[in-house]
């Protein structure tokens, strides 16, 4: 019975920004993620009320994708970080803490909004044309003819993510994989048909809760689940068999023999009639005979097969596998050229049939899995990532871990280019453009119509927002410095600078407003670690550094010098460029038009 | 930790102040389990008050099991119990004492100040020592005596000194050769060149179907005997399982080999505790009926099929989807009367006697009256058999296990199957009273009977037997044991303390500017000593409630007598070895030990692999619960939550 109610009149909000509660959940969020930022961030335990599964993670995809806000200012930001990570998998944070630094930048400083926006869309032009720079400082090489930086960038994405509980160990021998994976899918040689275009294979992965993690492993070819009784001694003959390459049939339509493919209705059967399903079953055997002639040595399902079928096909010999799942037909389809078949009432078409070069079971920490070789070269490559994790959360963080390193890489294929990690590119950024800005500003103010003083404040705003990403990496006390050389980011731990008290004093750095003398001093003693973030300047190598905190204001800055290549350190952290300038791009934009939001109207029905 | 709500449609937020509230549920939940630690486990009873059911208990996973944890920290713990009882079948116990004093641990160091990626940094590195040392101390087990002797102590006498040497490398020779081979090897499969190809057969199909380890030269009995940690009896019924096993094997009467995968238990309430015994093949309760036809059966190889599913018309297999509106329609009466089920009657009971079928075992269940039948020609049904016997069955008789009876043909009968009564088990007024034992010929598979007068202490003796098991099985797949009764983690304490005393050293004579930079990373970490204590505490706790529980002494004198031993050990001094015996004296003074086994009580090991993973594990959930800063509660109602000073509404 349905009631009648009066419809409510829509909720108008005007200036959304203006109101308390919309700012303190904004504020709230940011702290949600920038307390998740970086390999020391904090984890979220997220759950419903009612006792469900409980998610503990740092990792901007899940946790964005669990959690929701009744704030549609919130919701419209939680939507555009997501449509990033659904294009670049990483910087989701990055995205939201950058975005929310700006909005809330912009608040404090009194400047009107679209002064504001002018401001940010001018500075966003001058960051991206000097990180697309052919000498910009904060962006290295990826060099193909070693693993080093591949290494370095899976590492750097994996190690980011504290959930995983990996010991240092364990996080190379998985970055390496990562490596090893991304390897794999890129085929060798050009595609045939079309020369002048590459497709990359696919990586699936298998995790394995319980087992080491040393155990994990990656395998050319894929690698299917197959339950325990359907591992017949008749299929280990035929997997000891020599090699292939042999022939494979797929479908995807269930060959169950039911009748659920009639769809609704009831069926009225003349008695004396045959039974349906027997008819059914005829059908399948037919096509199971057709099979054995046509010599396929391994017949495949993603669904139910009967099971007279199947040992009709077992006692010809050949291996039989159902209930693939969905999520296996693509890669297969990928790797044996196989045409999934969604029919089983005509024969199968000769041209659906693929090939495997061989098959064979693998024990994989407790499960036995039968592996499929891929046919030959230069068939697109596809391989299995097999994670093998203590418990079933800190598998799940590393499987998205993976994932994310896998497309990190990807990513070098269009730019083989990455940029420092730690937080160095935001300072060295934020160096760079305050001290162009702060030159150019005449000129630069005077072509968006607004005030010089103006200019500086959104362009001080800006350069915060960006430094406000680097100090996010910095928890527990730790003290977020920047030198004055290369604008690097160092983190001094905590305590440190407490014990010796030679390097900044306590109120200098939270007044932010002290005499430019004092605030600077020189770190001479061991509180400032031996590298920066990213591990480019090491300060044994370079002395007479000068370090300041992040975000304190200074009228001028220099130009940041560049770090000489000539002999570069082993860098301890890089980020993609790709997912990093997409993510600085749709932050700025965000906040804009956040900013530029004057009415929200919610219908409340 | 601060808790924080959020909901779809109208978001809700908690936080409340730092309290670490996390880690005091962790150490909370683990004092639950205290008592079950040692040889002496006291059983709990746990009650549900809304339906009055209570089970006792004795291992901490059934207690999980049977807890309701709402908190999001105890499935966080329930789900990491679990995984590792799934793979290893033993040291949960331990996992979950460990989790609970190091969750104690870094809540002390939280209260110190200690920013917490020191304490991870700290704690990890501590359990990086330990487990190196612990891997160089182990003992293989072609040295693990059977009758008392001091080699025991002598582990712990010499070892540590020679190790502890090298307080930075702290690498074990033998370990860093191992990563060295492991590291080359990846590198070498790095480029798809080197790809896996060669190694493809390396781990493939030839052990498909054994998972049998032998024991290569060492007797089991002893073996069993250092691994049977108190479960006399039940390790006793292992042993036999091995000799058995052996025996099939054609090794003779002596324990050679043993096989897990190969092992299935029956139980049977009602007997008492002594009739627990050990058969070959299967073990299956018949109502006294098809006994009497099994009468008939004794002494004759038969032959037997087996059926993966329901032995009746109406069933069909996994995924078939039946349809329920198809209707006959007919045009002139049946005057027959046959309906379907009688036709597919005929039809199987015909393919059985055309193919000399004597045993049907149904992994499902079987038509009550196909069965009736059957019986009436001499073919015995038997329903609800185990996958794992089918699947052994299908192994060893040749038969092939089919979804359909009418699907039968010749090839899928098996052949070679005896089948005797055990023994009557009639009288307690249920429908099956007999036992029966099948036996393929040539089969690997044993099953051990456990009896028990106590209804509700056959969980608990099931789970005690499994767990002598898979010791069992990873002392011969380790091949390595570490010694048990707490002298490891007495070992572990004298490290930590070792290194903290090194490290007070260097401290003070230290110049910052020449330390290696490698150094730099691990002196850089203020806190490590005040860590490391922390740490070794938790493992003194775990002998000192050992101790406890052995009923020898209080806790308080426990410490003493645990701190007396770790000066006498820095002195030089071997290990008294009485100290050891202290934790084992058997309360039931004159109990079931035998001589033999009480002079042999001091000598008691550990699975190594098993406890290393389980203070891992533990270690792994001590720091997501302390890295975590806030629970986000979803799908709540802001009007619920409002007045409530710790929350925070998204």
């Amino acid at each position: 019975m349905s009631r009648v109610t009066k419809k409510a009149s829509s909720v108008c909000t005007d200036s959304p920004l203006s109101i308390s509660e919309v700012c303190r959940k904004m504020t709230l969020m940011r702290q949600i993620l920038t307390s998740c930022f970086g390999p020391n961030g904090r984890l979220k335990q997220v759950h419903n009320n009612v006792g469900g599964h409980v998610l503990t993670t740092s990792t901007s995809t899940s946790l964005l994708q669990a959690v929701s806000s009744s704030e549609p200012l919130l919701k419209l930001i939680t939507a555009s970080i997501l449509n990033h990570l659904s294009r670049f998998s990483d910087c989701g944070l990055y995205t939201g803490i950058l975005c929310f630094s700006l909005i809330d930048h912009v608040q404090k400083s009194g400047l009107r909004p679209s002064v504001a926006i002018k401001i940010n869309k001018q500075l966003l032009e001058v960051c991206t044309s000097f990180l697309n720079q052919e000498d910009c400082g904060c962006k290295v090489n990826v060099d193909f003819n070693s693993c080093q930086s591949l290494v370095t960038l899976a590492r750097s994405v994996i190690s980011s993510k504290p959930a995983c509980v990996l010991t240092e160990g364990e996080q190379q021998h998985i970055s390496t994989l990562a490596v090893h994976a991304f390897l794999l899918t890129v085929p060798c040689g050009d595609t045939p048909g079309s020369p002048d275009r590459v497709r990359l294979g696919r990586t699936v992965t298998v995790s394995i809760e319980g087992q080491f993690v040393l155990d994990s492993a990656v395998f050319p070819g894929l690698l299917v689940n197959v339950p325990d009784m359907q591992l017949q001694p008749t299929d280990s003959e035929r997997t000891r068999r020599g090699p292939g390459p042999f022939r494979l049939a797929l479908f995807t339509v269930s060959l169950s023999g039911d009748l659920s493919e009639f769809g609704e209705g009831s069926l009225e059967v003349h008695s004396g009639a045959p039974d349906p399903e027997d008819l059914i079953l005829d059908e399948l055997l037919k096509l199971g005979e057709q099979a054995v002639t046509d010599q396929v040595e391994v017949f495949m399902c993603q669904r139910v097969i009967h099971p007279v079928l199947q040992h009709y096909l077992r006692r010809h010999g050949v291996l039989v596998v159902e209930r693939l799942g969905i999520a296996l037909i693509q890669p297969i389809v990928q790797m044996t050229g196989a045409q999934a078949v969604a029919l089983y009432q005509t024969p199968i078409p000769p041209e659906a049939y693929g090939q495997v070069k061989g098959c064979c079971v693998r024990t994989v920490g407790s499960r036995e899995m039968l592996h499929l070789l891929p046919p030959r070269e230069p068939a697109p490559a596809v391989c299995t990532m097999v994670l093998c994790h203590r418990n079933d959360t800190m598998l799940n963080e590393l499987k998205a871990a993976c994932q994310r390193a896998e497309h990190v890489l990807r990513l070098t294929l269009r730019d083989p280019v990455a940029l420092l990690g730690g937080g160095c590119t935001e300072t060295h950024m934020a160096a760079y453009i305050s001290n162009k800005g702060t030159t150019e500003a005449t000129e630069a103010a005077l072509s968006l119509g607004v005030s010089q003083s103006q200019y500086l404040l959104g362009l001080n705003g800006f350069c915060s927002s960006l430094e406000a990403v680097a100090l996010a990496l910095v928890h527990d006390g730790e003290t977020g410095l920047v030198d004055l050389s290369y604008a690097h980011h160092w983190s001094v731990p905590q305590g440190e600078a407490i014990h010796s008290g030679t390097v900044l004093q306590g109120e200098a750095i939270h007044s932010g407003t002290v005499p430019q003398g004092e605030a600077l001093q020189r770190g001479d003693g061991d509180e400032v670690p031996a590298t920066c973030g990213c591990g480019l300047v090491e300060r044994s190598a370079r002395p007479g550094l000068e370090w300041t905190p992040l975000n304190t204001r200074y009228p001028s800055r220099p130009a940041p010098l560049v770090v000489g290549k000539a002999t570069p350190p082993q860098l301890r952290v890089l980020d993609s460029f790709t997912a990093k300038l997409n993510a600085l791009q749709v932050a700025v934009e965000m906040a804009n038009l956040v900013l530029d939001i004057r009415y929200v109207i919610q219908d409340v029905n | 930790m601060s808790i924080l709500q959020a909901s779809q449609k109208m978001g809700s937020t908690i936080i409340s102040q730092r309290l670490h509230v996390g880690l005091q549920q962790l150490t909370a939940l683990a004092a639950v389990t205290h008592s079950f630690l040692g040889p002496n486990k006291n059983h709990k009873f746990i009650q549900d008050e809304s339906t009055g059911e209570s089970s006792l208990v004795c291992t901490c996973f059934r207690v999980l099991e049977h807890l309701d944890l709402t908190c999001s920290v105890g499935q966080l713990a329930n789900e990491t119990i679990q995984a590792h009882q799934k793979v290893f079948h033993s040291g949960a116990g331990c996992l979950l004492f460990m989790a609970g004093v190091w969750s104690r641990a870094a809540l002390e160091c939280l209260h110190r100040d200690i920013s917490i990626p020191h304490i991870v940094s700290a704690m990890s590195e501590g359990l990086d020592i330990c487990c190196k040392v612990c891997r160089s101390n182990s003992v293989s087990i072609e040295d693990v005596q059977p009758v008392a002797s001091d080699s025991g102590t002598s582990v712990l006498q010499g070892s540590p000194h020679t190790v502890l040497r090298n307080p930075v490398t702290g690498m074990n020779p033998s370990h860093g050769a191992l990563n060295n081979k492991k590291r080359s090897r990846i590198k070498l499969t790095h480029s798809r060149h080197f790809c896996a190809n060669d190694e493809a057969d390396e781990n493939t199909t030839p052990g498909l179907f054994s998972h049998a380890v032998s024991s290569k030269g060492v007797d089991i009995a002893h073996l069993a005997e250092a691994v049977s940690h108190g479960c006399v009896d039940a390790m006793s019924l292992v042993v036999e399982v091995s000799k058995m096993q052996s025996k099939n094997n054609g090794s003779g009467d002596s324990c050679r080999t043993f096989d897990v995968n190969k092992l299935v238990t029956c139980t049977l309430p009602g007997l008492s505790e002594d009739h627990s015994c050990v058969l070959p093949g299967c073990v299956i309760l018949l109502s006294a009926e098809q006994a009497s036809l099994v009468h008939h059966m004794k002494e004759q190889k038969w032959q037997v099929v087996l059926i993966n599913g329901d032995l009746s018309e109406k069933y069909r297999h996994l995924g078939f989807n039946s349809k329920n509106d198809i209707s006959q329609v007919t045009d002139k009466l049946d005057l027959k009367g046959l309906s379907k089920e009688d036709d597919w009657e005929d039809n199987v009971l015909t393919t059985l006697l055309k193919n000399n079928v004597n045993l049907v075992l149904v992994n499902g269940e079987a038509s009550e009256r196909l069965t009736q039948h059957c019986m009436s020609h001499r073919i015995l049904v038997v329903e609800r058999v185990k996958p794992d016997i089918l699947k052994d069955f299908a192994e060893t008789t040749g038969a092939v296990p089919v979804t359909y009876a009418t699907q039968l043909s010749k090839h899928c009968v098996g052949t070679g199957v005896e089948i005797s009564i055990w023994r009557d088990c009639s009288g307690n007024r249920r429908r099956a009273s007999m036992a029966v034992n099948i036996v393929a010929d040539r089969t690997a598979l044993v099953t051990v009977v456990l009896t028990t007068s106590v209804h509700s202490k056959l969980q608990t003796l099931e789970d005690c037997f499994w767990g002598c098991a898979y010791r069992l099985h990873h002392t011969l797949k380790d091949r390595k044991l570490l010694p048990g009764a707490g002298k490891t983690e007495l070992l572990c304490v004298q490290i930590l303390q070792k290194h903290i005393k090194d490290n007070g050293e260097q401290t003070r004579g230290k110049d910052g500017t020449s330390a290696p930079q490698a150094k730099q990373g691990r002196a850089g970490n203020p806190h490590r000593a005040d860590v490391f204590q922390l740490m070794a505490d938790g493992w003194m706790d775990y002998i000192s409630t050992l101790m406890l529980n052995s009923g020898t002494c209080s806790k308080v004198d426990a410490w003493t007598t645990i701190n007396q031993q770790l000066i006498d050990l820095n002195g030089g001094l071997s290990l008294d070895a009485n100290f050891s015996r202290l934790l084992l004296r058997d309360d039931t003074e004159d109990g079931m030990m035998s001589p033999d086994m009480k002079r042999s009580a001091g000598k008691v090991y550990d699975n190594m692999t098993v406890k290393l993973e389980a203070w891992r594990k533990a270690l792994d959930l001590v720091f997501l619960v302390l890295q975590t800063d806030t629970e986000i509660i979803t799908g709540i109602d802001p009007k619920q939550v409002e007045g409530q000073s710790n929350v925070m509404v998204l």
